[in-house]
């Protein structure tokens, strides 16, 4: 193609980036129409793919001047649309930043760049003996850009936190090119802990290129307990029973019987008894004493609670094998349909057993086909809608199972999303969590970083409230 | 602060009747009307001298809004007002065998605790209240509320604006009430103290002991002009656990940890970098303080890698030249003015500046507190 007729916006990208810097044929294209939230999709304008800090704020300098909107992605693992890219928008992909820049084992800090694999970091922190711990199901794969943009958890932030609890600060580049760093890798840093808020903004303030992660000692000891039950209930009361025992447990996670069915079926088989309604896989991690004596409680409590049986690791490679199972659920729904709505809500613990009851007589009633697999200590649901979203009956009735299902987990006491996020998923539910004065200063709040609203527009907040943005030509 | 008729809505025991949320409201709604400013009562420990404010002030003071609202031991969260003590928190969660994981001095409110982010020696083992922080409720100048957050462990959904506040110094907004997540209680504690001839010396022991397998809930370095320095570890959880770490730190069981409070009439400088550069900190503070480190009262948490380095006030002094003195020193990492009075230094960040005027774009709250250089 001659450069006459070359789109300028991708010229201009190039001169700042070189032309390895930036895809823009329709075949690279095609591979960002959409992240883990494959429901939606849009192909963009054009990719960027910088290198440094310094290309990113390039980068973005150009898209300002073309008054391009702008979609960050890690590895596009996201569940919750959040890299989805917009009509006529850039997306800037972080995939070639992904350098540890250092790890300090006696400040037990890592600073790295974003685009780095979260797995990778926490095999790096392992030859030190330390821990990232904010680990999604995705880890092998998700970057630790898309967890700060997304706050995202993983099974043992039941005990350990979520991502926000261990950033110490993000180097940013905001709309404009301009790069800022809040919060950094010492304690209490003067002035308003801006950090807060840009950890789980899903990419709409800013695009975060670094980070101070916290590290933490690995334990000194970790068992791994895994108890299948009667009833998915009767799970549920166990893990109320344990936790109000005083028990700290690392993780406390519930897989059902279709879930069960689908992973021993597929390549992360783990083991799990196929007859079982469900199982809890508890992990405690600590001292020996403290680890001995909870899983002794924790035994108890399952067998008052009618645990079918109880299996322990025996060492590392049978963790492995039981943690399998659990992380490869979502990978092993493809076995029940070739599509997977992965959906994410959060209620108080107490009112658990109530919210599953409730997910399944809609699912019921709606026809589709729903597994349950989740972060129980958390309160954190995931039903997963299996589908075929070439039939189109089929996908109306998941999304309308999907908006009772977030709905039920509001009127709860819940709220939308645990670890997903909002995106283009649950934007217009936001409502039902916030009154019309809070959304207004989560507008402000983008404002102040972005004043043009050109960073991932329409995401995270209700489509009633970006209308100027929508309207924004796409080419 | 009896009999002062600036004071609105008070929070002095003695007065009539609570105060709810509402009241809050409506003072900040007529404030708004009146353009007045509104100090909120962020400065238990001695308020700064004041920025000239040339407009009339309204003073907010809201310990009688008080009370636990929710404590559901099951779902291990609790929503109380923001004019609750810690101390009156904590006891209403002791019967259910939980508590909020900060260790601040207990007379403080949840809204002071939250507005400066005040911690205690145990923020080694527990992380501070931004740890524990589920949601918030907060009044904007104009008397809109908000609420971020909600009652439960997990969530992202929704800006956090309720961690924005915390150390925000009710700049931002003012707290009403708060959801925390609680921990069981531990069974047990033991602590330890080791003396050593220096504070480099106790230090070291300290990182000694934070190298060890087993993660004290508090790790502390205390040292006084004529005395040892001292390292004092506390452990807590299982009975077995906790005696077998206090006995692999080594040094003598103590019944607590025992820190020294800061004397009266003492400056006192607060340093916060990596825990490598601690002792770095220390010494450059102590050489603004124009002393060697052996005779100022310093009182550091190694692994938090925060310090406080006191001496006497000399007389005329102004500390906020001293503490220029100690910024122009350091290392690493930031200081800060703790006695006779807090510092409220121009930050300049025109970021958080857009960030202020989005919650209070007339400067109204806390005016002089967390100031912004090109804020008039």
């Amino acid at each position: 193609m001659r450069s006459a007729e070359r789109d300028p916006l991708v010229l201009d990208l190039e001169r700042a980036l070189g032309a390895n810097g930036v895809a823009a044929a329709p075949e690279h294209l095609l591979a960002y129409e959409c992240d883990g939230l494959a429901l939606l999709k849009e192909r963009p304008r054009v990719v960027v793919l910088p290198r440094s800090t310094d290309e990113v704020a390039a980068a973005m300098r150009v898209l300002r001047a073309h008054g391009v909107p702008v979609v960050p992605r890690g590895a596009g693992t996201g569940l919750s649309g959040g890299a989805t890219p917009v009509a006529g928008g850039a997306v800037v992909h972080l995939a070639r930043m992904k350098r540890i820049l250092s790890i300090d084992p006696v400040d037990r800090i890592a600073h790295v760049e974003l685009g780095l694999v979260n797995a990778d970091l926490s095999a790096e922190a392992a030859r030190h003996g330390l821990l990232y711990a904010p680990d999604p199901s995705s880890q092998t794969a998700c970057t630790l850009g898309g967890n700060v943009a997304e706050n995202s958890g993983g099974p043992h932030c039941f005990k350990h936190g979520a991502t926000t609890q261990h950033v110490l600060g993000v180097k940013v580049v905001l709309a404009g090119g301009e790069v800022v760093v809040l919060g950094g890798p010492d304690p209490d840093p003067p002035g308003y802990d801006l950090r807060a808020v840009f950890v789980g903004s899903e990419g709409t303030l800013g695009i975060a290129t670094e980070a101070w992660l916290r590290l933490v000692p690995r334990p000194a000891v970790v068992e791994t307990l895994l108890a299948p039950f009667p009833s998915l209930e009767a799970g549920c009361r166990a893990v109320g029973a344990i936790v109000a025992s005083g028990v700290q447990a690392a993780a406390l996670e519930m897989i059902d019987d279709r879930t069960i069915a689908a992973v021993e079926s597929s390549i992360f088989a783990a083991g799990y008894p196929r007859d079982a309604a469900a199982v809890l896989l508890v992990e405690l991690d600590g001292a020996p004493e403290a680890v001995a004596a909870d899983a002794a409680r924790v035994r108890e409590i399952c067998t008052a609670q009618g645990a079918l049986s109880l299996q322990e690791a025996r060492d590392d490679e049978e963790r492995k094998r039981l943690w399998r199972g659990r992380k490869g659920a979502f990978g092993a729904m493809g076995r029940v349909a070739p599509d997977l709505y992965v959906m994410d809500c959060v209620v108080p613990r107490s009112r658990l057993p109530e919210t599953i009851a409730a997910v399944t007589a809609i699912a019921d009633r709606k026809r589709v086909r729903c597994a349950n697999v989740f972060h129980a200590g958390d309160g954190n649901l995931h039903p997963n809608i299996s589908f075929d979203g070439r039939d189109r009956d089929e996908v109306r009735r998941v999304l309308e199972a999907g908006e009772e299902i977030v709905r039920h987990c509001v009127s709860v006491g819940g709220t939308l999303s645990g670890e997903h996020g909002i995106g283009i998923e649950k934007n217009d539910y936001l409502p039902l969590v916030f009154a019309p004065e809070t959304l207004e200063v989560f507008v402000g709040l983008r404002r102040a970083f972005d004043p043009e609203l050109h960073m991932n527009p329409c995401k995270a907040i209700p489509r009633s409230m970006c209308g100027e943005i929508a309207a924004r030509p796409a080419r | 602060m009896q009999g002062d008729p600036a004071v609105d809505v008070r929070r002095d025991r003695g007065a009539a009747g609570a105060v709810t949320p509402e009241d809050v409201v409506a003072l900040l709604d007529e404030a708004r009307r009146l353009g007045a400013a509104v100090r909120t009562d962020v400065f238990p420990f001695g308020e700064p001298p004041l920025a000239k404010v040339d407009r009339p002030v309204r003073r907010i003071d809201v310990r009688t809004c008080a009370g636990v609202l929710d404590h559901s031991p099951a779902d291990l969260t609790v929503t109380a007002l923001a004019g609750t003590t810690l101390r009156e928190l904590q006891s209403a969660l002791a019967s259910a065998g939980q508590w909020l994981a900060v260790d601040p001095p207990e007379d403080l409110t949840l809204g002071q605790i939250v507005a400066r982010n005040e911690w205690g020696a145990r923020r080694t083992g527990y992380g501070t209240v931004r740890d524990h922080l589920l949601g918030l409720r907060f009044a904007l100048a104009d008397g809109r509320t908000l609420r971020t957050g909600g009652r439960i462990v997990k969530s992202a959904t929704g800006y956090d604006l309720h961690r924005l506040q915390v150390g925000a110094m009710e700049t931002l907004g003012v707290a009403l009430e708060a959801t925390f997540r609680l921990r069981p209680r531990p069974p047990a504690a033991a602590t330890v103290a080791i003396e050593r001839h220096s504070l480099a010396d106790a230090h070291a022991a300290a990182m000694s002991i934070r190298a060890l397998p087993d993660a004290p809930a508090a790790l502390a370095v205390f040292a006084a002009p004529g005395a040892p320095a001292r390292c004092v570890a506390r452990y807590e959880g299982h009975a077995a656990e906790v005696e077998r770490a206090a006995r692999s730190a080594g040094g003598s069981p103590v019944p607590d940890l025992l820190l020294p409070r800061d004397a009266d009439g003492a400056l006192v400088l607060r340093v916060a970098c990596r825990p490598s550069k601690l002792l770095a900190s220390i010494d450059a503070a102590a050489r603004a303080l124009g002393e060697p480190a052996s005779r100022l009262a310093i009182r550091a948490h190694p692994s938090i890698a925060i310090a406080d380095v006191a001496r006497p006030l000399r007389d005329g002094e102004d500390p906020l030249a001293t503490l220029r003195d100690a910024a122009g020193a350091i290392p690493a990492g930031s200081v800060r003015l703790r006695r006779p009075f807090e510092d409220a230094r121009p930050i300049r960040d025109p970021l958080a500046e857009r960030v202020k005027r989005l919650f209070d774009p007339e400067g109204r709250l806390n005016p002089g507190v967390l100031l912004f250089a090109s804020a008039s």
